[in-house]
Protein backbone atom coordinates (compact mmCIF):
# COMPACT_ATOMS: atom_id res chain seq x y z
CA UNK A 1 0.00 0.00 0.00
CA UNK A 2 1.37 3.30 -0.92
CA UNK A 3 0.80 4.60 2.59
CA UNK A 4 2.11 2.07 4.40
CA UNK A 5 4.98 2.27 1.96
CA UNK A 6 5.96 6.32 2.31
CA UNK A 7 5.76 5.38 6.44
CA UNK A 8 8.14 2.76 5.88
CA UNK A 9 10.26 5.25 3.98
CA UNK A 10 13.82 6.08 5.75
CA UNK A 11 13.01 9.85 6.82
CA UNK A 12 10.30 8.45 8.42
CA UNK A 13 11.98 5.85 10.20
CA UNK A 14 14.96 8.30 11.27
CA UNK A 15 12.15 10.87 12.87
CA UNK A 16 10.86 7.86 15.23
CA UNK A 17 14.36 7.01 15.66
CA UNK A 18 14.62 10.67 16.90
CA UNK A 19 11.95 10.51 19.06
CA UNK A 20 12.44 6.84 20.59
CA UNK A 21 15.81 8.16 21.33
CA UNK A 22 17.72 5.58 19.09
CA UNK A 23 19.72 7.15 15.95
CA UNK A 24 23.53 5.92 16.05
CA UNK A 25 25.93 8.97 15.36
CA UNK A 26 24.99 8.59 11.78
CA UNK A 27 21.44 8.44 11.51
CA UNK A 28 21.89 11.30 13.72
CA UNK A 29 23.47 13.73 10.84
CA UNK A 30 21.81 12.13 7.96
CA UNK A 31 18.45 12.96 10.07
CA UNK A 32 19.70 16.12 10.52
CA UNK A 33 21.71 17.39 7.09
CA UNK A 34 18.34 17.95 5.45
CA UNK A 35 16.01 18.80 8.66
CA UNK A 36 12.54 20.69 7.59
CA UNK A 37 10.17 22.50 9.44
CA UNK A 38 7.60 20.08 8.72
CA UNK A 39 9.90 17.30 9.93
CA UNK A 40 10.43 19.23 13.12
CA UNK A 41 6.74 19.19 13.62
CA UNK A 42 6.67 15.44 12.89
CA UNK A 43 9.01 14.79 15.48
CA UNK A 44 7.29 16.52 18.28
CA UNK A 45 4.44 14.18 16.90
CA UNK A 46 6.16 11.29 17.42
CA UNK A 47 7.33 12.10 20.66
CA UNK A 48 3.78 12.80 21.84
CA UNK A 49 2.89 9.57 20.64
CA UNK A 50 5.90 7.92 23.38
CA UNK A 51 4.76 10.08 26.06
CA UNK A 52 1.04 9.02 25.31
CA UNK A 53 1.42 5.93 25.00
CA UNK A 54 4.23 6.05 28.04
CA UNK A 55 1.15 6.94 29.96
CA UNK A 56 -1.13 4.82 28.72
CA UNK A 57 1.48 1.67 29.70
CA UNK A 58 1.61 2.85 33.02
CA UNK A 59 0.14 1.15 35.94
CA UNK A 60 -1.64 1.90 39.12
CA UNK A 61 0.08 -1.32 40.97
CA UNK A 62 3.92 0.52 40.01
CA UNK A 63 3.49 3.24 42.36
CA UNK A 64 6.99 3.76 44.30
CA UNK A 65 7.38 2.05 47.69
CA UNK A 66 10.05 4.60 48.55
CA UNK A 67 7.54 7.63 48.81
CA UNK A 68 6.80 9.03 45.39
CA UNK A 69 6.36 13.04 45.21
CA UNK A 70 6.39 13.28 48.45
CA UNK A 71 5.06 16.97 50.46
CA UNK A 72 8.28 18.01 51.14
CA UNK A 73 9.51 17.88 47.86
CA UNK A 74 6.35 19.79 46.30
CA UNK A 75 7.02 22.20 48.89
CA UNK A 76 10.63 22.82 47.61
CA UNK A 77 9.14 23.09 44.04
CA UNK A 78 6.66 25.64 45.34
CA UNK A 79 9.43 27.57 46.62
CA UNK A 80 11.44 27.49 43.91
CA UNK A 81 9.03 28.38 41.71
CA UNK A 82 7.95 30.82 43.41
CA UNK A 83 11.32 32.69 43.42
CA UNK A 84 11.58 31.43 39.66
CA UNK A 85 8.65 33.92 38.91
CA UNK A 86 9.91 36.33 41.46
CA UNK A 87 12.91 36.60 39.56
CA UNK A 88 11.04 36.62 35.85
CA UNK A 89 9.31 39.60 37.34
CA UNK A 90 12.25 41.50 38.16
CA UNK A 91 14.15 40.84 35.01
CA UNK A 92 11.39 42.57 33.00
CA UNK A 93 10.89 45.57 35.18
CA UNK A 94 14.76 46.24 35.41
CA UNK A 95 15.12 45.58 31.71
CA UNK A 96 12.52 47.24 30.43
CA UNK A 97 11.11 49.86 33.13
CA UNK A 98 8.69 48.47 33.15
CA UNK A 99 6.54 45.35 33.37
CA UNK A 100 6.83 42.84 30.16
CA UNK A 101 3.53 41.00 28.71
CA UNK A 102 4.42 37.69 30.80
CA UNK A 103 4.20 39.03 34.01
CA UNK A 104 1.58 41.93 33.54
CA UNK A 105 0.26 41.16 37.32
CA UNK A 106 1.54 43.35 39.44
CA UNK A 107 4.06 41.54 42.11
CA UNK A 108 1.42 41.31 44.88
CA UNK A 109 -1.23 39.63 42.54
CA UNK A 110 1.06 37.47 41.39
CA UNK A 111 2.10 36.12 44.89
CA UNK A 112 -1.23 36.72 46.28
CA UNK A 113 -2.27 33.48 48.30
CA UNK A 114 -5.63 31.51 47.34
CA UNK A 115 -7.99 31.12 49.56
CA UNK A 116 -7.62 27.09 49.82
CA UNK A 117 -4.90 25.17 51.75
CA UNK A 118 -2.60 28.03 52.75
CA UNK A 119 -2.49 29.06 56.24
CA UNK A 120 -1.39 32.14 57.22
CA UNK A 121 1.96 31.15 58.52
CA UNK A 122 2.60 29.91 55.16
CA UNK A 123 1.54 32.76 53.51
CA UNK A 124 3.55 34.67 55.72
CA UNK A 125 6.67 32.46 55.03
CA UNK A 126 6.11 32.83 51.65
CA UNK A 127 5.74 36.69 51.23
CA UNK A 128 8.91 37.25 53.88
CA UNK A 129 11.35 34.52 51.61
CA UNK A 130 9.91 35.74 48.21
CA UNK A 131 10.63 39.57 49.45
CA UNK A 132 13.98 38.30 50.78
CA UNK A 133 14.60 36.61 47.25
CA UNK A 134 13.61 39.14 45.41
CA UNK A 135 15.90 41.55 47.10
CA UNK A 136 18.93 38.89 46.61
CA UNK A 137 18.13 38.03 43.08
CA UNK A 138 17.52 42.41 42.02
CA UNK A 139 20.95 42.59 43.44
CA UNK A 140 22.44 40.10 42.20
CA UNK A 141 21.26 41.48 38.55
CA UNK A 142 22.15 45.26 39.61
CA UNK A 143 25.67 43.89 39.94
CA UNK A 144 26.09 41.51 37.76
CA UNK A 145 24.06 42.89 34.58
CA UNK A 146 20.76 40.54 32.89
CA UNK A 147 22.63 37.15 33.66
CA UNK A 148 23.45 34.39 30.48
CA UNK A 149 20.33 32.00 32.14
CA UNK A 150 18.95 31.85 35.42
CA UNK A 151 19.45 28.47 36.21
CA UNK A 152 17.87 25.55 39.21
CA UNK A 153 21.34 26.08 41.32
CA UNK A 154 21.08 30.01 41.07
CA UNK A 155 17.59 29.90 41.87
CA UNK A 156 18.16 27.66 44.96
CA UNK A 157 21.37 29.55 46.32
CA UNK A 158 19.06 32.49 46.15
CA UNK A 159 16.57 30.77 48.13
CA UNK A 160 19.02 29.45 50.59
CA UNK A 161 20.64 33.37 51.18
CA UNK A 162 17.01 34.68 51.59
CA UNK A 163 16.61 31.79 54.00
CA UNK A 164 19.02 30.64 55.78
CA UNK A 165 19.63 32.35 59.32
CA UNK A 166 23.10 30.71 59.65
CA UNK A 167 24.78 31.20 56.59
CA UNK A 168 28.49 30.96 56.64
CA UNK A 169 30.62 32.93 53.45
CA UNK A 170 33.29 32.34 52.58
CA UNK A 171 35.73 34.19 49.47
CA UNK A 172 37.81 31.69 47.06
CA UNK A 173 41.42 32.49 47.01
CA UNK A 174 44.38 30.44 45.79
CA UNK A 175 45.39 27.81 47.00
CA UNK A 176 48.90 25.75 47.15
CA UNK A 177 48.23 25.28 43.86
CA UNK A 178 46.90 28.04 42.23
CA UNK A 179 45.27 27.91 38.36
CA UNK A 180 47.14 29.47 35.76
CA UNK A 181 43.85 32.17 35.66
CA UNK A 182 42.76 33.79 38.81
CA UNK A 183 39.01 32.47 39.59
CA UNK A 184 36.83 33.89 41.73
CA UNK A 185 33.61 33.49 43.45
CA UNK A 186 32.61 32.50 46.72
CA UNK A 187 30.66 29.68 48.79
CA UNK A 188 27.90 29.20 51.02
CA UNK A 189 27.17 27.33 53.31
CA UNK A 190 23.97 26.58 56.14
CA UNK A 191 24.30 23.98 58.72
CA UNK A 192 20.79 23.83 59.68
CA UNK A 193 19.29 23.31 55.90
CA UNK A 194 22.77 21.57 55.29
CA UNK A 195 22.61 22.73 52.04
CA UNK A 196 25.43 24.96 50.39
CA UNK A 197 26.84 26.09 46.92
CA UNK A 198 29.68 27.07 45.17
CA UNK A 199 29.83 30.11 42.91
CA UNK A 200 32.94 30.13 40.80
CA UNK A 201 33.94 32.59 38.06
CA UNK A 202 36.96 31.60 35.84
CA UNK A 203 36.99 28.23 36.73
CA UNK A 204 38.63 26.42 33.67
CA UNK A 205 36.64 23.69 32.05
CA UNK A 206 37.62 20.13 32.98
CA UNK A 207 37.30 16.78 31.01
CA UNK A 208 35.77 14.32 32.99
CA UNK A 209 36.98 11.66 31.44
CA UNK A 210 40.38 12.88 32.40
CA UNK A 211 39.94 14.61 35.36
CA UNK A 212 37.22 16.05 38.05
CA UNK A 213 37.29 18.76 40.50
CA UNK A 214 36.11 17.48 44.07
CA UNK A 215 34.93 19.69 46.80
CA UNK A 216 36.57 19.52 50.77
CA UNK A 217 35.03 21.12 53.80
CA UNK A 218 37.22 21.48 56.62
CA UNK A 219 34.53 20.79 60.13
CA UNK A 220 37.00 20.89 63.05
CA UNK A 221 34.11 20.17 65.21
CA UNK A 222 33.06 17.22 63.49
CA UNK A 223 36.61 15.53 62.78
CA UNK A 224 40.34 16.20 61.91
CA UNK A 225 38.99 14.55 58.65
CA UNK A 226 37.54 17.03 56.23
CA UNK A 227 34.25 15.97 54.48
CA UNK A 228 33.62 15.03 51.22
CA UNK A 229 31.91 17.94 49.62
CA UNK A 230 31.16 15.92 46.31
CA UNK A 231 33.01 15.99 42.65
CA UNK A 232 32.15 17.98 40.02
CA UNK A 233 32.41 19.23 36.87
CA UNK A 234 32.97 22.83 35.31
CA UNK A 235 31.78 22.63 31.51
CA UNK A 236 31.15 26.05 30.68
CA UNK A 237 33.07 29.41 31.14
CA UNK A 238 31.78 32.24 33.10
CA UNK A 239 30.06 31.60 35.69
CA UNK A 240 28.82 28.66 37.07
CA UNK A 241 27.07 27.57 40.26
CA UNK A 242 28.12 23.87 41.57
CA UNK A 243 25.65 22.37 44.60
CA UNK A 244 27.11 21.14 47.81
CA UNK A 245 27.00 17.26 48.45
CA UNK A 246 28.22 16.90 51.60
CA UNK A 247 28.76 13.25 52.32
CA UNK A 248 28.18 13.58 56.03
CA UNK A 249 26.71 16.23 58.10
CA UNK A 250 28.30 19.08 58.07
CA UNK A 251 28.70 21.10 61.65
CA UNK A 252 30.55 24.07 61.68
CA UNK A 253 32.67 24.42 58.96
CA UNK A 254 35.48 26.67 58.63
CA UNK A 255 37.35 26.39 55.59
CA UNK A 256 36.45 24.73 51.85
CA UNK A 257 39.37 23.15 49.48
CA UNK A 258 38.77 22.35 46.42
CA UNK A 259 41.15 19.59 44.53
CA UNK A 260 41.43 17.83 41.71
CA UNK A 261 41.17 14.19 41.48
CA UNK A 262 40.82 11.71 38.89
CA UNK A 263 37.67 10.56 37.48
CA UNK A 264 35.08 9.66 40.24
CA UNK A 265 36.89 11.24 43.16
CA UNK A 266 38.60 9.91 45.86
CA UNK A 267 37.82 8.99 49.52
CA UNK A 268 41.22 10.44 50.89
CA UNK A 269 42.93 13.15 49.02
CA UNK A 270 46.76 13.50 48.42
CA UNK A 271 46.40 17.14 47.97
CA UNK A 272 48.45 16.58 44.88
CA UNK A 273 46.17 19.83 43.37
CA UNK A 274 45.21 22.24 45.72
CA UNK A 275 43.97 25.40 43.50
CA UNK A 276 41.28 27.28 45.68
CA UNK A 277 40.71 27.35 48.89
CA UNK A 278 37.69 29.26 50.89
CA UNK A 279 38.42 30.15 54.47
CA UNK A 280 35.48 31.73 56.88
CA UNK A 281 35.83 34.64 58.50
CA UNK B 1 -19.39 14.22 30.13
CA UNK B 2 -18.32 10.68 31.17
CA UNK B 3 -17.65 8.14 28.57
CA UNK B 4 -18.48 4.38 29.44
CA UNK B 5 -14.55 3.13 27.97
CA UNK B 6 -14.57 -0.73 28.28
CA UNK B 7 -11.93 -2.47 30.33
CA UNK B 8 -9.18 -2.87 28.58
CA UNK B 9 -6.69 -6.01 28.90
CA UNK B 10 -2.61 -5.79 28.84
CA UNK B 11 -1.53 -7.67 26.13
CA UNK B 12 1.79 -7.96 27.51
CA UNK B 13 2.04 -8.38 31.52
CA UNK B 14 -0.11 -5.85 31.79
CA UNK B 15 -2.57 -5.81 34.54
CA UNK B 16 -6.10 -4.62 33.22
CA UNK B 17 -7.88 -1.47 34.23
CA UNK B 18 -10.39 0.39 33.35
CA UNK B 19 -10.08 3.43 31.67
CA UNK B 20 -12.41 6.13 32.26
CA UNK B 21 -12.60 9.58 30.63
CA UNK B 22 -12.99 12.55 33.05
CA UNK B 23 -14.59 15.70 32.15
CA UNK B 24 -11.60 17.44 30.12
CA UNK B 25 -9.41 19.48 33.00
CA UNK B 26 -8.99 22.89 32.14
CA UNK B 27 -5.16 23.50 31.22
CA UNK B 28 -3.30 25.63 33.67
CA UNK B 29 0.21 26.14 31.70
CA UNK B 30 -1.24 29.48 30.35
CA UNK B 31 -1.94 31.20 33.60
CA UNK B 32 1.43 29.61 34.71
CA UNK B 33 2.95 31.60 31.98
CA UNK B 34 1.17 34.52 34.08
CA UNK B 35 2.97 33.78 37.07
CA UNK B 36 -0.85 33.02 38.54
CA UNK B 37 0.01 31.09 41.84
CA UNK B 38 -3.07 29.53 42.51
CA UNK B 39 -2.40 27.76 39.18
CA UNK B 40 1.09 27.27 39.85
CA UNK B 41 0.47 25.53 43.22
CA UNK B 42 -2.30 23.19 41.25
CA UNK B 43 0.55 22.53 38.43
CA UNK B 44 2.48 21.00 41.06
CA UNK B 45 -0.36 19.08 42.28
CA UNK B 46 -1.40 17.73 39.26
CA UNK B 47 1.82 16.71 37.60
CA UNK B 48 4.14 16.02 40.46
CA UNK B 49 3.62 12.51 40.58
CA UNK B 50 3.31 11.70 37.04
CA UNK B 51 7.09 13.62 36.91
CA UNK B 52 8.27 11.62 39.53
CA UNK B 53 6.82 8.60 38.37
CA UNK B 54 8.68 8.74 34.90
CA UNK B 55 11.88 9.97 36.62
CA UNK B 56 11.84 7.19 38.82
CA UNK B 57 11.92 4.78 35.32
CA UNK B 58 15.55 6.12 34.63
CA UNK B 59 17.26 7.24 37.56
CA UNK B 60 17.36 4.74 40.69
CA UNK B 61 18.76 7.13 43.03
CA UNK B 62 16.05 8.91 44.90
CA UNK B 63 18.50 12.15 45.65
CA UNK B 64 18.95 11.95 41.77
CA UNK B 65 15.13 11.88 40.83
CA UNK B 66 14.18 14.36 43.36
CA UNK B 67 17.30 16.77 41.68
CA UNK B 68 15.85 15.95 37.94
CA UNK B 69 12.59 16.41 39.51
CA UNK B 70 13.45 20.03 39.96
CA UNK B 71 15.17 20.34 37.06
CA UNK B 72 11.98 19.67 35.08
CA UNK B 73 9.39 21.78 36.97
CA UNK B 74 11.49 24.82 36.44
CA UNK B 75 12.42 23.88 32.74
CA UNK B 76 7.91 23.38 32.78
CA UNK B 77 7.75 26.75 34.28
CA UNK B 78 10.11 28.43 31.37
CA UNK B 79 8.21 26.04 28.36
CA UNK B 80 4.44 26.99 30.10
CA UNK B 81 3.77 29.36 27.52
CA UNK B 82 4.85 27.58 24.79
CA UNK B 83 1.97 24.80 25.56
CA UNK B 84 -0.72 25.06 22.24
CA UNK B 85 -3.85 23.43 23.62
CA UNK B 86 -4.52 22.89 20.01
CA UNK B 87 -1.62 20.45 19.55
CA UNK B 88 -2.75 17.89 22.23
CA UNK B 89 -3.70 18.30 25.97
CA UNK B 90 -1.38 19.29 29.22
CA UNK B 91 -0.68 16.13 30.34
CA UNK B 92 0.93 14.87 27.39
CA UNK B 93 2.50 18.26 27.19
CA UNK B 94 4.42 17.97 29.98
CA UNK B 95 5.01 13.70 29.80
CA UNK B 96 7.24 14.99 26.74
CA UNK B 97 9.04 17.47 28.00
CA UNK B 98 9.50 15.51 31.38
CA UNK B 99 11.11 12.53 29.07
CA UNK B 100 13.25 14.66 26.86
CA UNK B 101 14.97 16.08 29.71
CA UNK B 102 15.63 12.41 31.30
CA UNK B 103 17.00 11.32 28.53
CA UNK B 104 19.23 14.13 28.47
CA UNK B 105 19.99 13.90 31.70
CA UNK B 106 20.51 10.02 31.58
CA UNK B 107 22.64 10.55 28.71
CA UNK B 108 24.84 13.10 30.46
CA UNK B 109 25.50 10.63 33.21
CA UNK B 110 26.32 7.96 30.69
CA UNK B 111 28.45 9.93 29.27
CA UNK B 112 30.32 10.85 32.03
CA UNK B 113 30.51 7.28 33.24
CA UNK B 114 31.81 5.46 30.73
CA UNK B 115 31.86 7.78 27.48
CA UNK B 116 29.24 6.61 25.01
CA UNK B 117 25.89 6.29 25.04
CA UNK B 118 23.30 3.29 24.84
CA UNK B 119 20.04 4.37 26.40
CA UNK B 120 18.30 2.34 28.22
CA UNK B 121 20.74 -0.10 29.40
CA UNK B 122 19.75 -0.16 33.23
CA UNK B 123 16.83 -2.04 33.71
CA UNK B 124 14.94 -0.29 35.99
CA UNK B 125 11.79 -1.40 38.33
CA UNK B 126 8.99 1.18 37.13
CA UNK B 127 6.74 2.77 38.98
CA UNK B 128 4.02 5.29 37.84
CA UNK B 129 0.85 6.78 37.63
CA UNK B 130 -0.72 7.25 40.92
CA UNK B 131 -4.24 7.39 39.36
CA UNK B 132 -5.09 5.67 36.22
CA UNK B 133 -8.64 6.80 35.62
CA UNK B 134 -6.67 9.73 35.08
CA UNK B 135 -5.33 8.92 31.65
CA UNK B 136 -6.07 11.78 29.13
CA UNK B 137 -7.53 11.00 26.08
CA UNK B 138 -4.27 11.16 23.99
CA UNK B 139 -3.36 8.63 26.01
CA UNK B 140 -6.76 6.40 25.56
CA UNK B 141 -5.86 7.11 22.03
CA UNK B 142 -2.38 6.24 22.32
CA UNK B 143 -3.51 2.73 23.96
CA UNK B 144 -6.08 2.24 21.16
CA UNK B 145 -3.34 2.69 18.67
CA UNK B 146 -0.69 0.41 20.46
CA UNK B 147 -3.34 -2.56 20.46
CA UNK B 148 -3.94 -2.67 17.40
CA UNK B 149 -0.18 -3.51 16.58
CA UNK B 150 1.75 -7.49 16.59
CA UNK B 151 2.30 -8.62 19.24
CA UNK B 152 5.85 -8.61 18.63
CA UNK B 153 5.44 -5.29 18.14
CA UNK B 154 4.15 -4.30 21.36
CA UNK B 155 6.22 -6.29 23.13
CA UNK B 156 9.29 -4.62 21.48
CA UNK B 157 7.38 -0.82 22.10
CA UNK B 158 6.81 -1.93 25.54
CA UNK B 159 9.89 -2.61 26.59
CA UNK B 160 11.56 -0.37 24.81
CA UNK B 161 9.23 3.00 26.06
CA UNK B 162 7.77 1.71 28.98
CA UNK B 163 10.26 -0.66 30.37
CA UNK B 164 13.51 1.75 29.05
CA UNK B 165 15.40 -1.69 28.01
CA UNK B 166 18.21 -1.27 25.42
CA UNK B 167 17.38 -2.77 21.89
CA UNK B 168 20.56 -5.07 22.54
CA UNK B 169 19.16 -6.27 26.25
CA UNK B 170 15.18 -6.87 23.97
CA UNK B 171 16.98 -8.78 21.72
CA UNK B 172 18.49 -11.13 23.45
CA UNK B 173 15.03 -11.19 25.67
CA UNK B 174 12.77 -12.10 22.80
CA UNK B 175 15.71 -14.30 21.00
CA UNK B 176 15.53 -11.49 17.72
CA UNK B 177 18.48 -9.77 15.73
CA UNK B 178 18.78 -6.73 16.83
CA UNK B 179 18.06 -4.71 13.81
CA UNK B 180 14.93 -6.22 13.99
CA UNK B 181 14.20 -5.12 17.54
CA UNK B 182 14.80 -1.61 16.00
CA UNK B 183 12.57 -1.94 13.01
CA UNK B 184 9.67 -3.41 15.26
CA UNK B 185 10.47 -0.29 17.36
CA UNK B 186 10.27 2.55 14.58
CA UNK B 187 7.75 0.59 12.72
CA UNK B 188 5.43 0.72 15.67
CA UNK B 189 5.71 4.13 16.61
CA UNK B 190 5.47 5.14 13.30
CA UNK B 191 1.82 3.51 12.99
CA UNK B 192 0.44 4.82 16.57
CA UNK B 193 1.74 8.44 15.71
CA UNK B 194 -0.98 7.45 12.11
CA UNK B 195 -3.41 6.02 14.00
CA UNK B 196 -3.87 8.75 17.01
CA UNK B 197 -3.47 11.50 13.69
CA UNK B 198 -6.68 9.48 12.53
CA UNK B 199 -10.42 9.57 14.41
CA UNK B 200 -9.51 7.35 17.53
CA UNK B 201 -7.41 4.56 15.27
CA UNK B 202 -10.38 2.67 13.74
CA UNK B 203 -8.23 1.45 10.79
CA UNK B 204 -6.65 -1.55 11.31
CA UNK B 205 -2.98 -1.03 11.31
CA UNK B 206 -0.70 -3.92 11.29
CA UNK B 207 -0.35 -6.16 7.37
CA UNK B 208 2.58 -8.16 8.76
Amino acid sequence: MNNNSSHDSRREQLLAGKALSDLDRDEQLELENSMTTDELRKIEEYERAVASLDIALSRSDEMAADGGFSGALQNQVLREAEVFFTGQHSAATSENGNVSNISQKPTSEVIAAPERSWNRREILGWLTAAAAATAVVGNWWWQNGRPQRLTKETLSRADLLASAQDLVQAKWEAGKHPLDKSVTGDVVWSSSYQQGFMRLIGMPVNDPLQEQYQLWIIDPLRDDEPVDGGVFDVSEAGEVIIPIQAKLRVTKPTAFAITIEKPGGVVVSKQDRLPLLAVVQ
Amino acid sequence: MSLAIPKLVAPVERSSFEIETREMTKPLLPQVANGDREAIQECVERYGQLIWSLAHRLIPNKFEIEDAVHDIFIELWQAAGKFDPSKGNEVTFVAMLTRRRLVDRWRANMRREMGSVDIGEVEIAAPALQDPSELNEEAQKAQRCFEKLTEQTQTVLKKSIHDNLSYSRIAEQLKLPLGSVKSYARRGLIQIRECMGRNMGIVSLENN
